[in-house]
């Protein structure tokens, strides 16, 4: 007989006698016969461990979560508290509050004003839609984009030049050329048009407050002080190849601070 | 578990009945004393109707039932200061007619981590995984402990001259 089939045998015959277990259980009954059941507090419970096990774990995911942008909220408001930022916005307002010395600029709420890190401030407006929005082309094509405006304080007109003007800003619309064709590849500057306008409408005051692509045509608005009344006006301007540049000017009265009716409509032409 | 006295007694015997050979043997293989082994069932059995733990099933019942006696028969061995003195005297102790004892000793000089594994499996019939699940252990450990622990019992035994 193998060894571990005479052990199994052995033990087999080794077993608790009847007298040993009414001995057993009469001690067990007189042990216990005071004592109430514990029950285990609920914490030592498998369930309770495993859900606060679950639960610390999902405090611990958040608070790194929460750690982690919190730190990165104050390392973007650190950015964004940077003086360039509020030089920008700074001079930005004081054109707006300013009526007969510096270009007037129109922003409005939703405009998003971005500061890169350059002299340069990009100016998106929600007018132009996208920076990358394809426009139709004078002559049909579309294969050109516009890619953001800017403000350039430095390159605007030098002293004198705009005798109203203590510091010009110019805008810049830039527009990348996507072929070859330079027809497009060029800067329009608001002063540039604001100097033209003036030298139409003498003895006037035009600011131009927005100025944007409309189809074929670049359209601004304009604001014309006079002697008379301050006036909002419209600006159409069309680029014609063999005629030169011509603009169309729509003026409102102002009298309730809205742009209610229609003047006059005067084309100025080449 | 909230049961009146009879219902406790009746319920503390069944298990006697269904587990307490199975208990006694656990102990048995690590005290190696018949006394010490029904004390050790014993105050199992107290622990059970104390902490009154609820289980899913019977299974659950008999592993919890076979860890607790076990561990309560380490830390007795644990406790006893001479083992050999133990070992001298669980020979005098009388269980049944037809005990080999022959074998028994022979097991007693195992060690015990090797005792464990051999009773459950030759004389209780536990599977290698459901003795895996009791002792904690994976199973390539278990079947490890159970093929050494085979080969010592029977070259000791044979080494005894049985």
């Amino acid at each position: 007989m193998k060894a571990e089939e005479q052990l199994k045998q052995s033990m087999q015959d080794m077993h608790l006698s009847v007298e040993a277990k009414n001995r057993i259980l009469s001690n067990v009954l007189a042990e216990t016969a005071d004592t109430k059941p514990e029950k285990r507090p609920f914490y030592c419970s498998p369930v309770f461990r495993r859900v606060a096990g679950a639960c610390a774990a999902v405090i611990v995911v958040l608070g790194i979560v929460f750690a982690v942008t919190v730190m990165r909220n104050g390392g973007l408001s650190e950015k964004d508290s940077s003086a360039p930022k509020e030089t920008s916005e700074n001079v930005l307002a004081m054109d707006a509050q300013s009526t007969d010395s510096v270009y007037v600029f129109s922003i409005s709420p939703q405009d998003r004003i971005e500061y890169d890190g350059t002299p340069d401030i990009t100016y998106n407006s929600p007018d132009i839609k996208a920076p990358n929005s394809e426009l139709a082309a004078p002559n049909g094509k579309t294969d050109y984009k516009i890619i953001g405006w800017s403000v350039s304080p430095e390159e605007g007109p030098k002293e004198g030049e705009n005798a109203n003007s203590t510091t010009a800003y110019n805008v810049w619309r830039k527009e990348r050329e996507v072929t070859e064709d330079q027809y497009f590849q060029k800067l329009l500057t608001l002063a540039a048009l604001e100097r033209e306008l003036k030298e139409k409408l003498s003895g006037k005051t035009v600011y131009v407050l927005s100025f944007e692509k409309n189809g074929e045509r670049y359209d601004a608005t304009i604001l014309v002080t006079g002697e008379e009344a301050t006036r909002y006006g419209y600006v159409g301007m069309e680029d014609v190849p063999s005629s030169g540049t011509r603009y169309h000017v729509v003026l409102r009265r102002n009298e309730t601070s809205q742009m209610l009716e229609i003047d006059t409509m005067e084309e100025i032409s080449d | 578990m909230s049961l009146s006295r009879v219902q406790q007694e009746e319920h503390i015997r069944h298990i006697l009945d269904t587990y307490g050979d199975l208990m006694y043997h656990m102990s048995l293989s690590i005290v190696g004393n018949a006394s010490d082994a029904e004390d050790m069932v014993q105050d199992t059995l107290v622990t059970y109707v104390s902490e009154a733990p609820d289980f899913p099933d019977e299974a659950h019942e008999k592993q919890w039932l076979v860890k607790v006696v076990r561990n309560n028969s380490l830390m007795l061995l644990r406790k006893q200061k001479n083992r050999e003195r133990i070992l001298s005297e669980q020979a005098k102790v009388s269980v049944g007619k037809d005990a080999d004892y022959g074998i028994m000793d022979v097991l007693r000089t195992l060690p015990e981590k090797y005792r464990s594994v051999l009773v459950l499996f030759y004389v209780e019939e536990y599977s290698v995984e459901e003795i895996a699940k009791v002792l904690r252990h994976s199973v390539s450990a278990i079947k490890m402990r159970l093929q050494r622990g085979r080969k010592m019992l029977s070259e000791r035994y044979k080494e005894n001259g049985q």
